[in-house]
């Protein structure tokens, strides 16, 4: 369950976003919606301690993340967020599956390589284990995306424009690839964008 | 999956830089520890041959040449010296014992020696089969020369005038093979030797039947006849003082008051060092810059990354990796191209050294006899990639992770 209140963030150039509160319950998709420049990245960023509170409140799961240090942000965010971004970023010198082993890593999760090949599998890209990122489609590494974030089980999944660079069919693949995995593992879906394809799908909404 | 191999992965990602960065140091390493390698051997050779001789006296001329050709023999003798002046200069009470040498004679390009059994004995090298040479035209070779002659007890062979292959031979005077000596990493396992008068016999000095009147030369431990005594000559004596005081007088009366000149093998060998310590100088120098230069394309190679790695970053910190995880992930990455150009170059040094043993003059290198030097090297090599990549670990470290992915 995530609770927003109260929330400020003033950048150092001087602009100044007010957030409205919010609040989402566990399993309770959200979308939030806006311009390109309203605030949707920098209120992603502050929902998951990539940028730090100022002024006001973020509480998930009954944590505070004002009272968390940067590194405890850090365990705080592998433990329970997964990310997919615009553009998959997937790390070029690694295969896809240890790209996916990565996550794990990183969340201090055991590695668990048939959980990761399981993933694969329900994304249809197991075949692609061991390739390169370099030798396989935008469509495929954002698949592989898909997998990083849901590897670890998190609580919840954050998509920042997940679906901003994909055409239609791929739009609707990556929706419903994400809700089911996220409801594979119990996760709360949180998507920033201003494609317009994705608003009918969430009922919870947040303009920004 | 850990960071080690995530930095391992990251650099064979980029070859080329990495393998320029790798090459320079392995290359740099390489210089410093042939270096290392070659003076200290040649050093530990040095003083392994020269030990047990305190002077060598000989003809007149260089010094250094002097030690060279008779301790050593690597250089040409000086000349020789009347063997009744050196029965006289070594019958003074500074000297424990002295040695009697004549050079001139080899046999395809291995130096025949006439000298005593004092001389191998010196240098601790027993036979290892047959029996000492007696006074005539019989041999004894050393370890080396026997593998390499490929010559048994009993062979015969004629020498040749002179220290070079194309010398004149001595067809008259065949030499015959009585005994070999055991292996001494000494100078002594590439002579051959023999006795004195077998020298002077080849030279056509006949011996005469009657022995009349036996001059006996103790302190060289040989008799000769008088006829011997007042004609022939040898080219140089290795000597051992009885006591320090010899340091002090010895080489100054022989210097002063005879034909003779005396060198000290220490002080020459010193002097060789000297000159040639500039030139070791300039390649350490040399070396170590190529070190710095490797260091510096280390640090470029991962400045230059950053710019690409910045998503790679700041997705990894999106994934829950730390500040610090990340800095030690760029650190590791400089570590191991240095820690890998560092143990590179360790082992081309020593196979340099490993190739060169058999064609290095007068030196038995051991190739795999590892130096506290080079682990000093090899610790200097982990500092310099240490402070390559401090800074663009600091870099990475400071990457502002909100400001990267908002831009992607």
């Amino acid at each position: 369950m995530v609770q927003v209140q109260n929330l400020t963030y003033q950048f150092s150039g001087g602009t100044r976003l007010n957030f409205p509160n919010w609040q989402v319950n566990r399993g309770d998709h959200a979308l939030i919606l806006g311009p390109s420049g309203g605030g949707k990245t920098t209120f992603l960023h502050l929902l998951s301690g990539l940028t730090a509170v100022q002024s006001g409140s973020i509480v998930i799961n009954d944590v505070n993340l004002g009272s968390l240090s940067g590194s405890q942000l850090d365990r705080f965010r592998g433990k329970h967020i997964g990310f997919v971004f615009q553009t998959p970023h997937l790390i070029d010198a690694l295969t896809v599956e240890e790209n996916v082993e990565l996550a794990n890593f990183f969340g201090r999760k055991p590695e668990k390589k048939a959980a990761i090949q399981s993933v694969l599998k329900d994304l249809g890209i197991d075949q692609l284990a061991k390739r390169k990122i370099h030798e396989i489609s935008q469509g495929q590494a954002q698949r592989v995306a898909i997998a990083r974030a849901v590897i670890n089980q998190p609580d919840f999944i954050i998509g920042d424009e997940p679906t901003a660079s994909l055409d239609d069919d791929s739009c609707k693949a990556v929706i419903s690839l994400l809700k089911k995995q996220a409801e594979d593992c119990g996760a709360t879906l949180i998507i920033a964008t201003h494609d317009s394809r994705v608003k009918s799908e969430f009922p919870n909404q947040l303009m920004l | 999956m850990n960071i080690t191999y995530l930095s391992f992965k990251s650099i064979l990602a980029k070859p080329l830089s990495s393998l320029l960065s790798w090459l320079l140091l392995a290359f740099g390493v390489t210089i410093v520890v042939l270096i290392l390698l070659i003076s200290d051997q040649l050093k530990s050779e040095i003083s392994k041959n020269a030990k047990g001789v305190d002077l060598v006296v000989g003809a007149k001329g260089s010094p250094l040449q002097l030690i060279l050709a008779n301790i050593f023999h690597v250089d040409f003798p000086t000349g020789n010296i009347d063997l009744k002046e050196a029965a006289q200069v070594s019958k003074s009470r500074y000297i424990e014992y002295a040695i009697p040498m004549s050079l001139g004679d080899s046999y395809k390009g291995l130096r025949i020696v006439g000298t005593t059994q004092a001389y191998p004995e010196l240098y601790g090298a027993g036979l290892q089969n047959g029996r000492w040479f007696g006074a005539h035209m019989e041999v004894v070779l050393g370890a080396s020369v026997a593998r390499q002659l490929n010559l048994g007890l009993g062979d015969t062979f004629e020498s040749q005038h002179g220290l070079s292959d194309d010398g004149e031979a001595h067809g008259a005077h065949p030499f015959k093979v009585v005994g070999i000596l055991s292996q001494s990493n000494t100078v002594i396992d590439k002579l051959i030797l023999t006795s004195l008068e077998s020298i002077w016999e080849v030279h056509g000095h006949e011996e005469e039947e009657p022995r009349d009147s036996i001059v006996n030369i103790a302190h060289l431990g040989i008799s000769v006849n008088s006829e011997q005594f007042e004609e022939e000559q040898i080219t140089a004596l290795l000597i051992k003082y009885r006591s320090p005081m010899g340091a002090v007088m010895l080489p100054r009366a022989i210097n002063s008051e005879s034909n003779l000149q005396a060198a000290s093998p220490a002080f020459e060998t010193a002097r060789l060092f000297n000159i040639i310590g500039v030139g070791v100088k300039v390649l350490n120098l040399l070396g170590l810059l190529i070190i710095v230069i490797s260091a510096v394309s280390v640090f470029i190679a991962l400045l230059n990354s950053l710019k690409d790695r910045k998503y790679d970053i700041a997705i990894m910190r999106s994934m829950g990796g730390t500040k610090f995880q990340i800095f030690i992930h760029v650190l590791i990455e400089g570590l191991m191209i240095t820690f890998a150009g560092g143990i590179s170059g360790l082992i081309i040094a020593h196979l340099l050294v490993f190739s060169l043993a058999s064609s290095l003059e007068g030196v038995n290198p051991q190739s795999f006899y590892f130096l506290n030097e080079e682990w000093i090297v090899l610790a200097g090599c982990l500092v310099i990639g240490m402070l390559a990549s401090l800074a663009p670990a600091i870099m990475a470290y400071k990457t502002d992770i909100s400001k990267t992915l908002a831009k992607a």
